[in-house]
């Protein structure tokens, strides 16, 4: 015995739900069993039972497991606690946004006050909700329809919504609850600007595979997996040999689905199939096929006789991956985000040169935000040292505002006004077309909001409802 | 697996005293914690569905486990040969062997390699190694003895 090596063994306690895998493990085997011996004549339905049965031969391995990770969208669930961090750490693709790491660019703001900002317009997150900088592309059907930008981003993932389903007039039913992934892009204000959302794992799936799914045997929304489209099936449509198909199955977890619905190639014209449809979401790729990065969902497509037809797979990070290489290259360093209105100028360098210039030779060193809205253009521009002020400039006409516009907003049309307190001013949020609210601070300051009115060229307090009635958290 | 409650009982017991030991003996030998569980799964699956004609449930899980190994080091050399010859137009980094306990037990030839996994790592007497292998006690003896004498060679050569 000596002349062996020993083999350290880390002994831990069996985990909560090991016991129930094995019985449940057991039981498949059985399941297994018995539907092979309905498919053959009883002469010889003892022998793949003979061969199905354990004999402490070799045992095949199953491959799939579960991902670590939530969607790919997001590292958690909502409810759960997200990791920290700023950047996204890997590309990803939710409906038309593809997002991959940023590299060495950066953002225009910091992560810091991204979050105070996006706080300052009380913006509630969930304790999954991740805020992060990624290379944001926008692509739609294999192209890249706008210019990439480096942006803040915000995610969250697997919160319960109202499941919609369209139904033969033309409306919107609802259809129970599903998972929803959601993806915002943020203007350097902290504002939510573009917004996109998909069910939780692209929607093929109601659960993640290891929360049991719900009772269901038909398809109730369309979704894709691959090269594979899926549409729930026709009113009154059937199809047999779903317990055969039940058997078939080599792995199923709590969260694997059989349900009925139409199949069609997503690239190639033709009629729709209906079929069996096996689906299991949030494996991990790896276990399933060494090229397929991440979480990824499983779509197997079966006849009513129980032959497998086809295989899919893919995932947020897989399809983002697959499409990046065909995207033109984003130079280095990428350009930031530009906010667009009502905020147009999410930071200093953005404004027009020429209000720039002379706004900086008189000592307004920096800008947080402007709005054009009702005829009136105001940028929100601080002064280190001095006072913070609203520069104005109201149109009398649009012909006015046209030919101020074609000159590109130059210093000399624009008014000043004073704030009542503090060095830096920082558009907070539009109250009504006419009033923002406003965050004032400085040395000694400090953070208070008040309202800016561009009609009366005033800054109201909080309080102050003369102007609008919506509230201001000063 | 019709079990009544009393058998399932005697199962649970097995598993309670047996499923830590054999995971981490599973993952020490696979390197994978992974591939660990899953084997100690299969192997009490297969326990629960034989369980009427096991007589010695411990043996037997061993023995389901260390053909299970060997499936995976058997995939694992397959694979690295494979990667051997795609090295050949495109370098391929792959870990080669590393001296491990795993790794020079996997070296063994298939039957010494199932005889000393068995008999030495699962502390099983020899009498019952020979019977889960269905094969006369003294031939698994030898096996062992040869198993021995190569794993020192090996050990010497990385001295």
């Amino acid at each position: 015995m000596t002349d062996f090596p020993q083999l350290s063994l880390d002994v831990r306690p069996a985990p909560p739900g090991a016991w129930a895998d094995i019985v449940q493990r057991a039981r498949r085997r059985r399941d297994r069993a018995l539907a092979a011996t309905t498919a053959v004549v009883a002469v010889i339905a003892a022998v793949p039972a003979f061969a199905m049965a354990g004999r402490g031969g070799p045992v095949s391995l199953p491959a799939h497991r579960p991902a670590s990770s939530y969607s790919d969208v997001c590292d958690t669930a909502y409810d759960k606690q997200a990791p920290a961090g700023d950047t996204v750490d890997h590309a990803f693709r939710l409906g038309e946004f593809v997002i991959s790491p940023p590299g060495a660019n950066s953002p225009a703001v910091s992560g810091a006050e991204i979050r105070r900002r996006a706080a300052a317009r009380r913006m509630t997150l969930s304790p999954g909700s991740q805020l992060r900088y990624g290379l944001v592309r926008y692509v739609i059907n294999g192209r890249v329809r706008r210019q990439p930008e480096v942006r803040w981003v915000l995610t969250t993932c697997g919160r319960p919504e109202p499941r919609l389903v369209p139904t033969a007039d033309h409306t919107l039913r609802r259809s129970g609850t599903m998972l929803v992934d959601r993806l915002e892009l943020l203007t350097d204000s902290g504002a939510g600007e573009s917004q996109t959302g998909a069910g939780a794992f692209a929607g093929v799936c109601d659960t993640r595979l290891d929360a049991s799914a719900p009772a269901g045997t038909l398809v109730a929304s369309p979704f894709h997996v691959g090269e594979a489209s899926i549409e729930p099936p026709r009113s009154g449509e059937q199809l047999g040999g779903r317990e055969r198909v039940r058997s078939a199955l080599r792995h199923r977890f709590p969260g694997t689905q059989i349900r009925l619905g139409r199949v069609q190639p997503l690239h190639t014209p033709g009629p729709s199939r209906l079929r069996w449809l096996v689906t299991t979401c949030g494996l991990d790729g790896a276990s399933v096929r060494p090229s397929l990065p991440g979480v990824v969902n499983e779509l197997l497509v079966y006849d009513g006789t129980g032959r497998l037809l086809a295989e899919h797979r893919s995932g947020p990070r897989s399809e983002a991956e697959a499409i990046l290489p065909r995207l033109p290259a984003v130079p280095f360093p990428a350009p930031t985000h530009k906010a667009a209105s009502p905020n147009m100028c999410s930071e200093w360098s953005h404004a027009y040169p020429d209000f720039r210039e002379r706004a900086t030779a008189a000592g307004y060193t920096d800008m947080q935000g402007c709005y054009l809205q009702g005829g009136a253009v105001v940028i929100f521009v601080s002064k280190p040292g001095g006072q913070a002020a609203a520069a104005l400039f109201r149109a009398a006409s649009m012909k006015e505002y046209d030919a101020t516009y074609q000159a590109r907003f130059p210093y000399k049309r624009f008014t000043f006004f004073p704030a009542p307190v503090g060095d830096t001013v920082r558009l907070v949020k539009l109250l009504n077309p006419h009033v923002a609210e406003v965050e004032l601070s400085g040395a000694g300051v400090a953070p208070v909001h008040w309202k800016f009115d561009a009609e009366t060229s005033s800054f109201l307090p909080c309080s102050d409802t003369s102007a609008t009635r919506a509230p201001c958290a000063g | 697996m019709r079990l009544g409650p009393k058998q399932h009982e005697r199962v649970r017991a097995v598993f309670e005293a047996e499923y830590p030991r054999l995971t981490a003996w599973c993952t020490a030998l696979a390197g994978d914690p992974a591939i660990g569980e899953e084997i100690a799964a299969e192997a009490f699956s297969r326990l629960l569905a034989r369980w009427s004609q096991v007589e010695q449930p411990r043996g037997f899980l061993y023995k389901i486990a260390a053909n299970a190994l060997n499936d995976v080091w058997r995939r694992q050399t397959r694979r690295r040969r494979m990667l051997g010859l795609l090295a050949v137009s495109t370098p391929v980094v792959e870990p080669g062997p590393d001296n491990s306990v795993r790794d020079l037990i996997a070296r063994l030839p298939e039957r010494q390699r199932i005889a000393v996994l068995l008999h030495y790592y699962a502390e099983l007497p020899l009498r019952e190694v020979a019977a889960h292998m269905n094969k006369p006690e003294g031939t698994v003896r030898r096996w062992v003895a040869e198993a021995r004498l190569t794993l020192r060679a090996q050990l010497e050569d990385v001295r």
